[in-house]
């Protein structure tokens, strides 16, 4: 298409890309080098004639745009040479350290800098020995690398011809050329673009003489030229694809060829390729007209050339954090490996309700710092630690998640030491810690601490509201008392991980008598029938047990009048880990039985009843010895007189509160009252039979436990 | 060397190859690619820049396919995909001199720009594809945009197919995340690829056909089609 002749000959911009590489290998030297140097750094640019012809070419800005980061080597980036899609064009970078120091710099006074190096390229003659640097180009920034995010803001210098330069005509190469002088040309760019010694130089003469032959040359050969009465064309390599204007470089080639050359009429090639290949349709040849005054190129010509974005003069912004910040990346990387688990092996596993089930620890102990672990590793992200206790020296070795530092100065607290380390080892835990002591049937407070006995229970039943699930990880069996009760009376998910000398029990407790409160999958709300000893969940099922319901003693002080040793940990090293990892497995296996608290106990080697669900069986109590190497599964209903969870006990809990607990926390006999144990110790000792366990819990087991 | 060869001739191909029998492989595919795709970039291999311990390993590397370009209409553009600025750090108009040769263009398209590289897994032993996507001025595009630029029938063999599914991993050679087509299947399907025949893996017959027919399978997940041409090189 021919303009008309006089129109103004409008230049596309160029437009800047910048690979990801680039901001890395900057981040990369500024944290390793630069550090707060914010002096101008040297770097290199790349473009290539447009390939597409749809789509233009940018100038590019890569890794290797940037001086190398090795201690050893200068700040000065390699130029890579003869690289036919990489004509290298020389740039400079102002990185500011503040993005008010970003807003602060003077934006006319650097272009004009700048400019004037190409003009001052231009006058020296440098320009045709080198004439990429004709494509200077300058580059403002702040990298906020705490956010992981880029301002940026280029600048392509383009010096001004005074008037505009107008265009007399602009049309496709292919029109403008003889058949035989397009393929001629054609083949004369091909070669130029093939050979390693020109491939990346962005701007040559064309000369075609009366046989239709076409050569392409350096700038430098102008002078050879001149002898030979041939069409001559500016040629440059275009980045722009549109039909009807030719691309920035033309500007300071104008420049360039009027104050070095003195012409007015100039006829220049915006040289585009296909696929690689030289296309006379989509290059175009056309006519300038310069009308500058005699004295224009005596002083250095006015610059424009900030970058727009999206047609508004403000700079840019990029943000990396997706694949930068490290904290994301440890996030994508765990959740990969959970999506692998199940594409590959469990396509049911549920990797929501793992990410958002809320666990509350009570003990951040031996068996606390593995479950804390284990919970992580399966994807769970909401973990509270709860434990009053601080760090000592022997913590370390048995407690996975304190190191030495922990213990010094008297000792950190373990909830706060917990979290930290959590935090250290998966920074997008949301962990918490609570310092706090559990409070104990059978440890009578007096009136003074009593408010605040109180408090600590309340505390409690709050940590336990918003939880989902917890765990009953302290090292005595009254400390288990009070949650158990309170997570019986809110239906919530427990767990309790008890170990002896080489012996560990994990259980998860049976849902609690009540259907109304919280239900998993309670559906249904079966009609209270006045069953005092209910001992049946809301599902009509028979309840299994919790952790008290196979005493026949209560919760007493089980701590005092006994030597030191005793009530230190003194158990077989692996138990603690082979019970926590048990523990969370039985959590998880909770999580995906539609069932959930109210799944009935499965046996393993089961023929009959074995669970079809995916993850295997879901069992109620399991039972290992490190004698025998050996485990066991084992089902315990509840019982009717349990201290924790029976229907007596909680609707006495739910009538009279705090009041309740108190009472039951100062009189060590009034829970035995209360469930009617005491009667049945006395009417059991009125016999001489033997008991005859009609359960398979074997509570036996629990006097021998010395708890961690 | 007789031995070895009578070695794989007896035990059944497994669906892998080696890292040189990858470098082999690569050429080949490269090299067919080029005669039979005039029109689409070529695929180029670049060599590792990583030290070795033996001299000069040119065959440590990967193929690598860049600058194709899926151009968006306008009405597919999300409306404020950039950050939006206030006016605290632009040029004020008195500042910067009168300048009518700059063609102001109303809204353009906009390119989204797909990058690929075929990398040998020395723990799979398979060749693993990778790509990411960014737009014109470099700001990577996050997988939700990039599924909606495959095609639809990738999303069905993504969920059929258990073998199937593209992830986000760190880049071997460019230490940064790309994304890519997890390979822990690769050697299954290759294996029925070829039917499990071990005769063919005679006279390198295997090697020579292997990515075309990896990338057969897998072209088709990412919307990458391979010319017909190249596919019947492989029936015998």
């Amino acid at each position: 298409m021919s303009r008309k002749e006089g129109a103004l000959l409008q230049f596309a911009p160029m437009q800047s890309s910048v690979d990801e590489g680039f901001w890395h290998r900057f981040s990369s030297l500024k944290l390793n080098k630069l550090g707060i140097d914010d002096s101008p750094l040297p770097i290199i640019g790349f473009y290539a004639p447009c390939s597409h012809s749809q789509v233009s070419n940018h100038l590019t800005l890569l890794a290797e745009s940037l001086p190398s980061e090795s201690s050893d080597s200068s700040l000065v980036p390699e130029p890579s040479s003869g690289n036919r899609n990489k004509c290298s064009v020389p740039g400079i970078l102002y990185n500011t350290n503040t993005v008010e120091g970003f807003h602060a710099l003077d934006k006319m006074k650097l272009l004009k800098e700048e400019a004037a190096k190409i003009w001052n390229d231009i006058v020296t003659g440098k320009a045709v020995e080198d004439c990429s640097m004709l494509s200077r180009f300058l580059l403002i920034s702040f990298a906020d690398l705490k956010k992981w995010s880029f301002h940026y803001w280029f600048a392509f210098p383009a010096l001004m011809l005074d008037p505009p330069a107008a265009l007399v005509n602009l049309r496709p190469a292919s029109q403008w050329l003889s058949a035989a002088e397009a393929e001629s040309l054609s083949t004369a760019c091909n070669e130029w673009r093939n050979s390693k010694s020109t491939a990346d130089v962005p701007f040559f003469l064309v000369t075609i003489d009366p046989q239709s032959r076409a050569t392409v040359r350096l700038l430098k050969d102008w002078d050879a030229c001149q002898s030979d009465a041939h069409k001559i064309l500016f040629g440059f390599y275009d980045p722009c694809h549109l039909p009807n204007n030719p691309g920035w470089p033309l500007r300071n080639f104008l420049a360039l060829i009027s104050a070095k050359w003195n012409l007015k009429s100039v006829q220049f090639l915006c040289y585009r390729e296909n696929r690689g290949f030289a296309d006379m349709g989509l290059s175009l040849v056309g006519e300038a007209l310069i009308t500058v005054s005699e004295g224009w190129k005596n002083t250095m010509p006015n610059a424009v050339g900030w970058e727009l974005n999206k047609g508004r003069k403000v700079p840019r912004c990029i943000s990396l954090a997706q694949s930068m910040d490290p904290t994301r990346l440890a996030v994508s990387a765990a959740d990969l490996n959970l999506k692998l688990m199940r594409w590959r092996a469990l396509p049911s596993l549920n990797l929501s309700a793992l990410s958002s089930v809320k666990c509350l620890l009570l003990g951040a102990g031996t068996l606390g710092c593995q479950v804390a672990r284990m919970l992580m590793a399966w994807g769970v992200r909401k973990i509270t630690l709860v434990d009053n206790g601080k760090v000592a020296m022997s913590n370390p070795l048995r407690q996975s998640l304190y190191t030495l530092d922990d213990c010094l100065n008297g000792g950190s607290f373990k909830a706060t030491a917990a979290v930290e380390s959590l935090k250290r080892i998966f920074p997008a835990v949301e962990a918490e810690g609570v310092v706090m002591a559990i409070p104990m049937p059978g440890h009578p407070v007096n009136s003074q601490e009593q408010e605040s006995v109180l408090d600590d229970c309340r505390r409690l039943s709050d940590l336990i509201d918003a939880h989902d699930s917890v765990f009953l990880l302290t090292d005595t069996r009254e400390s288990r008392w009070l949650p158990t009760l309170l997570c019986a009376n809110t239906n919530k998910i427990t767990i309790t991980a008890a170990l002896g000398f080489d012996s560990f029990l994990v259980m998860r407790h049976g849902a609690g008598p009540f259907s109304h409160a919280h239900g998993f999958n309670a559906e249904t709300a079966i009609s209270s029938s006045a069953d005092v000893h209910k001992i049946k969940d809301a599902k009509g099922k028979h309840r299994l047990g919790c952790y008290f319901c196979n005493d026949v003693v209560a919760p007493t002080d089980s701590t005092s009048n006994r030597t030191l040793d005793q009530q230190c940990t003194v158990t077989r090293p692996g138990l603690a880990p082979i019970a926590s990892a048990l523990a969370v497995e039985l959590l998880v296996s909770i999580l995906h039985h539609p069932e959930g608290i109210f799944a009935e106990g499965d046996i393993s080697n089961n023929v009959i009843g074995t669970s079809e669900q995916p993850l295997g069986i879901l069992p109620h109590q399991i039972r290992g010895s490190l004698a025998q190497f050996s485990q066991m599964t084992l089902v315990g209903y509840s019982s009717p007189s349990c201290t924790a969870c029976c229907d007596t006990v909680l609707s006495e809990y739910r009538n009279k509160g705090m009041e309740f607990i108190l009472q039951a926390i100062n009189h060590p006999t009034y829970l035995e009252d209360l469930t009617g144990l005491t009667e049945l110790m006395k009417s059991a000792s009125a016999f001489s039979l033997d008991w005859d366990k009609d359960d398979d819990g074997g509570g036996g087991g629990d006097e021998d436990c010395v708890e961690i | 060397m007789d031995q070895k060869e009578s070695v794989r001739d007896i035990t059944p191909w497994d669906g892998t190859l080696s890292s040189s029998d990858f470098f082999s492989a690569a050429c080949a595919f490269s090299e067919k690619w080029k005669r039979f795709n005039a029109f689409v970039p070529p695929w180029l291999w670049v060599p590792s820049r990583k030290h070795h311990l033996l001299s000069s390993h040119k065959e440590e590397g990967y193929l690598s396919l860049e600058g194709m370009c899926l151009i968006k209409s306008s009405e597919e553009q999300e409306s404020c995909r950039s950050q939006t600025w206030k006016e605290e750090s632009s040029i004020s108009q008195e500042e910067e001199a009168v300048d009518n040769a700059t063609l102001v263009q109303s809204s353009c398209d906009e390119v989204n720009h797909y990058d690929f590289h075929i990398v040998y897994s020395p723990s799979y032993r398979v060749p693993v594809l990778y790509f990411r996507s960014y737009h014109s001025d470099g700001q990577p595009l996050p997988f939700g945009e990039i599924e909606k630029d495959l095609p639809d029938h990738s999303a069905k063999i993504r969920s059929e197919s258990k073998w199937t599914f593209i992830t986000q991993e760190e880049h071997p050679y460019l230490n940064r995340p790309w994304y890519k087509l997890h390979p822990c299947g690769t050697s299954e399907w290759m294996k029925l690829l070829f039917h499990g025949d071990t005769a063919l893996n005679k006279n390198g017959f295997v090697i020579e056909h292997y990515l075309v027919s990896w990338f057969s399978v897998i072209g088709q997940v990412v919307g990458l089609k391979i010319p017909l041409g190249m596919l019947e090189t492989l029936s015998c």
